[in-house]
């Protein structure tokens, strides 16, 4: 009963906050965990009338495009053994996705961590590990590359399709969207630190780095619309009790070690310079060379692209929950379980 | 894929670069090398087998004070 007023005062600040600007607020939440929280959790009813909440580019599977799951598919022709992370499988390639490769025969192995990964291939598999993440997870893929680096592997080989958050924030903000403030994502922050998102100042927009429980949102929500009456652009941390001023340094270090930065095409916004990370230089050999055919990408009717960048509505895409469903998905935005067409087909009562 | 979980340090092993958690009663081998000053009692926060950082208890019970829940209790 406690908690329930506590929570109830909280969301009526926000309400009054929000009052006193006298208009609907548009709020991203970079992360598609936060997507997942927020419609799980109802806030876009609770706060329907006051806050637009628009989903980011910040799902790792979401902004994969397909021409990576092509290369993929390719290199199991090739006998090569790909290790994923399980949200990749049913991402649509431009003819099949990585799960249909697999049940025609394709040798392709799920992977909950990339370090219990190379601990467990076998000499005499040539193996392939399709490193997909954002900083969160790039550092698991470092400690994996250097496992590989001590055990001396020369079957193991990475498919990087690394992404960084800095450079597709400053593309959306600077090109794409206009909004009221900024949800941070928290994991991501946790590597990079609140120093790693300072850049979002420079634009003049409130944000906040936010945790993934009901309570972290409120929190964030309740201080996010405090920034954005004060006038202030000060990046706010919500999620003390996991994110630091300067982040993981040892994480960091290790990301500097064996990466560095490159181009990469991010679904929705297409390519941006600086916005991935390959292996440096020094470490080529165990990368694979992935050929990429950009002007195909944009394949189908799926309108992922608009959704990711704010133009659209999941619900407003013609095939949304008609022949695209999470059994059924025709874009990565339906596939992920953090993408927010996933996120609304499950949780949106929008209706 | 970007999710994480809470777990508690029940043991560290011997290299200092593994260590056996708990979370939420299951026992699991993860990844430590990215955490300073380690203890046996500590949270740590896993994300694809490897732990990310250390949390903060004292942030922790305050939020948790603040809402009278639990960590879990996002049901
Ligand atoms: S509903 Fe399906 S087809 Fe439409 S944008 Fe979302 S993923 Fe693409």
């Amino acid at each position: 009963m406690q908690t329930l007023e506590k929570a109830n005062t909280i969301i009526n600040t926000i309400k009054n906050n929000i009052e006193k600007m006298g208009r609907q607020l548009r709020i991203i939440e970079v992360c598609g965990t936060h997507t997942v929280s927020i419609y799980r959790n109802g806030f876009h009813t609770l706060f329907k009338g006051y806050i637009d909440f628009i989903s980011g580019p910040g799902c790792p599977v979401c902004v994969t495009h397909e021409g990576y799951i092509d290369n993929l598919i390719e290199l199991a022709k090739m006998n090569y053994t790909i290790y994923t992370f399980g949200d990749l499988m049913k991402v649509p390639g431009k003819s099949m996705s990585l799960a249909e490769a697999k049940s025609n025969g394709a040798k392709i192995k799920i992977m909950y961590s990339p370090v219990d990964a190379v601990e467990n291939i076998a000499e005499d598999e040539e193996a392939i590990i399709a490193a997909v993440g954002f900083e969160t997870t790039v550092p698991a893929f470092a400690l994996s590359l250097e496992k590989v680096l001590e055990k001396d592997l020369k079957n193991v080989k990475f498919a990087c399709e690394l992404k960084t958050i800095d450079q597709p924030l400053k593309v959306l903000l600077k090109d794409h969207i206009k909004v009221d403030g900024l949800i941070l994502p928290g994991h991501v922050a946790t590597i990079l630190g609140v120093d790693g998102f300072k850049f979002v100042e420079e634009f003049e927009i409130p944000s906040v780095i936010s945790g993934f429980e009901k309570y972290d949102i409120l929190l964030s929500l309740l201080s996010l619309t405090q920034s954005i009456l004060d006038n202030d652009f000060t990046v706010k941390n919500e999620y003390k009790r996991v994110v630091k001023k300067e982040g993981n340094t040892v994480a960091k270090r290790y990301i500097e070690r064996f990466f560095e930065r490159t181009d990469a095409y991010f679904r929705g916004l297409g390519l941006i310079e600086g916005g991935g990370l390959r292996l440096k230089s020094e470490y080529s050999s165990f990368s694979v060379q992935l050929k990429y055919d950009y002007e195909s990408f944009s394949n189908s009717a799926c309108r992922c692209a608009d959704v990711l960048t704010g133009k659209l509505k999941p619900f407003e895409c013609p095939l949304f929950e008609k022949v695209c469903t999470p059994q059924t998905p025709k874009g990565a935005c339906m596939v992920s379980q953090e993408g927010s067409c996933n996120a609304y087909f499950r949780f949106g009562k929008w209706k | 894929m970007c999710l994480g979980y809470p777990a508690k340090v029940i043991e560290i092993l011997e290299d200092g670069k593994k260590a056996i958690v708990d979370y939420l009663g299951l026992k699991k081998t993860v990844n430590v090398s990215l955490i300073k000053e380690l203890a046996v009692g500590d949270y740590l926060l896993i994300h694809s087998g490897v732990a990310i950082e250390k949390i903060d208890e004292k942030e922790a019970e305050k939020i948790e004070k603040l809402f009278g829940e639990v960590r879990n209790a996002n049901s």
